[in-house]
């Protein structure tokens, strides 16, 4: 699915990502640890395209990236509906045509894909998302996020921000739709022990390189 | 007191100026955009259309050019913001300031012109109704759906794969040729075209915005574009009433002083309002 070759990055004469070689299967949950400041984000927005790296190489198998974020307001519209929220995902990557994005055939989708949730948003589609709490806020970013046809999910800390019940939840029924699906996944998160019960394989990021996580080590992170 | 003259003038002028507090809905409220362009694009769309008039172009072409012509003005503020990386504000302020020479040389260098006979003003409540449909559909699309999360998430519209600074810079075309368009109305309502016209604008789309959203506090996006037209329609009457009442002892050159005192009261009754239900 992916093959980073010795891709650096370097901004402002730091090298922020140093010859990192990664390759991730089709199917593979891998978890990026690392320090704050480590360049896991950089290592995101490399494999998003968002960051073009100094030298090396990305291969990907696709196109049809999503990325959840770390605030729970950051990925969604919260002065939107949750409908219009959905709708707006919808169409995520296509082109956005003058047709209305209000069409009653779009309903029992988004009702089916909120109901995974058990949070009984599939009935509150008119409500505004800034009524939502930050755990139901980032259960519908990342609904949003995988909406639409998608081979790669990126989840950039995304339970950070969330109390640890509301951020085990999510874990959990991330993981569970992701097998279900057979997607692919890269996580950052601090949590190792979401990262030893969710991840097929841990990787940290140190000084710009990275390196297998043996599953008999447990680290300490700030 | 208003006689019925007075009021059918009001409703007249209110109904458009409510084209400049859409368009201001539209950079404000939906595209996030401090726009102060709408002083120089009102007369650009003005001028061009009482030209094309007096050189005997049907009043149909003339303000489709002045559509156009306002758009011109909202490009290149999207411009200046987008690829010269000029401060949304400032860019507007800077062509609003450019255009004024533009205006002149449009002009001829007169100051103002005055229009054919046959150029008078019809249809005015269709243009109102067509814009208020027309808007309200075109942001309730997939489309319009994506330019309200540009001005509400600049992040999470760029990572769904829309371009930012395509979708602001076509915010700004689209509120500029309303703009523009409204300076041409204005000028076939009024028989004449003044180069100075456009002073003080803003602060009258900014008062169709915010008296609208007082009376109309709704979420349908028909409403709320309905909402300027009435915030402004309302505003003109605040305005005639103000100077008709012989007890405040007030002069025509008081206009600044209450626009800036009503803007002011409707503001703080709308802060008024949000700290209660806080």
């Amino acid at each position: 699915m992916l093959h980073l070759d010795n891709v650096s990055v370097q901004f402002s004469g730091k090298t922020v990502l140093d010859r990192v070689n990664l390759q991730v299967p089709v199917g593979e949950f891998l978890v990026v640890i690392g320090e704050n400041g480590a360049g896991k984000s950089t290592l995101f927005n490399v494999i998003s395209g968002a960051t073009v790296p100094s030298a090396g190489q990305v291969r990907l198998r696709t196109k049809k990236i999503t990325r959840v974020l770390q605030d729970p307001r950051a990925g969604t519209l919260e002065n939107m509906t949750i409908f219009e929220n959905m709708a707006f995902a919808y169409r995520r990557a296509q082109r956005r045509s003058l047709l209305p994005c209000f069409a009653a055939r779009r309903v029992p989708l988004f009702r089916e894909k909120l109901s995974v949730l058990h949070m009984d948003l599939e009935n509150r589609l008119n409500e505004k998302v800034s009524a939502l709490s930050g755990g139901q806020r980032q259960a519908l970013s990342l609904v949003m996020a995988i909406l639409a046809d998608y081979d790669l999910l990126l989840l950039d800390e995304f339970t950070a921000a969330l109390d640890p019940q509301s951020s085990e939840t999510l874990l959990a029924l991330t993981n569970k739709i992701l097998r279900a699906e057979q997607k692919t996944a890269i996580m950052i998160t601090h949590n190792m022990d979401q990262a030893w019960k969710y991840g097929d394989r841990i990787v940290i990021l140190k000084k710009g390189q990275l390196s297998d996580v043996p599953k008999s080590v447990h680290l300490n992170l700030p | 007191m208003m006689g019925g003259a007075e009021i059918a003038t009001c409703v007249d002028l209110g109904l458009l100026q409510g084209f400049l507090g859409v368009a201001l809905f539209l950079t404000l409220r939906v595209l996030n955009f401090t726009d102060l362009t709408c002083e120089g694009s009102f007369v650009f769309g003005a001028c061009t259309a009482s030209v094309l008039l007096t050189k005997g172009y049907p009043i149909p072409v003339s303000l489709a050019a002045s559509f156009l012509a306002g758009s011109v003005a909202g490009a290149v503020t999207g411009v200046l913001n987008i690829f010269l990386k000029v401060k949304d504000i400032l860019a507007g302020i800077l062509v609003a300031f450019m255009f004024y020479s533009i205006n002149l040389r449009v002009l001829k260098d007169a100051p103002n012109i005055t229009l054919p006979e046959g150029a008078q003003l019809t249809g005015l409540y269709i243009f109102c109704a067509a814009t208020v449909l027309m808007l309200g559909y075109m942001l309730r699309t997939d489309w319009g759906l994506a330019l309200r999360a540009v001005g509400q998430n600049p992040q999470l519209a760029q990572l769904s794969g829309i371009s930012v600074k395509k979708m602001t810079f076509l915010g700004l075309a689209l509120s500029n040729a309303l703009i523009g368009l409204a300076g041409s109305l204005t000028s076939l309502r009024q028989g004449f075209c003044d180069v100075s016209s456009g002073t003080g604008l803003i602060i009258v789309g900014l008062a169709s915005v915010v008296i609208g959203e007082k009376i109309m506090p709704f979420q349908n996006l028909f409403l709320q574009l309905l909402g300027c037209f009435a915030g402004a329609v309302l505003y003109r009457f605040f305005m005639g009433l103000a100077l008709e009442l012989e007890c405040l002892n007030l002069k025509s050159s008081d206009v600044n002083l209450i626009s800036g005192l009503l803007i002011l009261s409707v503001m703080a009754l709308r802060k008024r309002r949000r700290l209660c239900c806080t």
